[in-house]
């Protein structure tokens, strides 16, 4: 999981939203857009998955 | 709390929390989240927030620099629906029954996966540290399994929820099997 990738929150009020990676580490920043505004979210790495590269990957197979 | 980009929305679970957060939400779960709202952020993230009511507690506190606190309870959602529900009664032998929590009839449209099988179905019942459901394969004791399960609440609007739950296998039969929950979080469904 590198900055600049999208990836998908699986835990916490935001669950299900995906996101750009812009900081990483045991704490990543991530870029989220709500209720029509950018909005940076910190959360633990555990909360975070490359899921939407999965469910991508699912969805072209 | 000073933070390094002062206009962050900071998220932890409950026990990883900075100290003087964890003291103004006493008595919570360590499965609970908290969120550390700036007042700049507040009109752009708090309906994101406290859109989840329907389905579980969500508190929030006002902080003397503008800044709000939210705390979401989600695991209450398993013990509201565990204390609506309808209690399953059949009698189980007290040596095989290790279940302490109560189990309700909860019938949802469910998918299951494992390391090595994946299925759809339906959830059999509930309580507040576990879910029965249906599966097409026999899954193999001790696996790790990942719940999808449609949440019977819809947020405002309608919108249609998911209950996402982690948890090792508690037990299997040909056709059902039943996991201890780990971890659920809720997310709104498609």
């Amino acid at each position: 999981m590198h900055v600049g990738d999208f990836v998908k929150i699986t835990e916490g009020p935001f669950a299900g939203l995906d996101g750009r990676l812009k900081e990483s580490g045991p704490r990543v920043l991530i870029a989220l857009e709500l209720s029509g505004r950018a909005v940076d979210v910190e959360m633990d790495r555990e909360w975070v998955s490359e899921g939407v590269l999965e469910s991508l990957t699912v969805s072209a197979g | 709390m000073a933070s390094k980009h002062p206009d962050t929305v900071r998220m932890w679970f409950y026990g990883q929390a900075p100290r003087e957060f964890q003291r103004l939400f006493a008595g919570s779960q360590e499965s609970d989240w908290i969120a550390h709202v700036p007042e700049s952020q507040r009109a752009a993230v708090e309906a994101s927030l406290l859109q989840w009511r329907p389905i579980y507690p969500v508190q929030s506190l006002e902080l003397k620099d503008g800044s709000v606190l939210y705390r979401g309870s989600p695991k209450t959602a398993l013990e509201w629906i565990a204390a609506h529900g309808m209690p399953v009664s059949a009698p189980v032998a007290a040596a095989a029954e290790r279940r302490s929590a109560t189990r309700v009839q909860f019938e949802c449209a469910s998918r299951y996966r494992t390391s090595e099988h994946a299925g759809y179905g339906h959830t059999i019942d509930i309580s507040s540290t576990g879910i029965a459901f249906t599966t097409q394969t026999s899954l193999a004791g001790n696996s790790e399994v990942t719940l999808h399960v449609t949440w019977p609440v819809r947020l405002e609007g309608g919108l249609p929820v998911e209950l996402s739950a982690e948890g090792k296998l508690a037990r299997a039969q040909p056709a059902m099997a039943a996991i201890h929950l780990d971890r659920i979080s809720f997310s709104i469904a498609g």
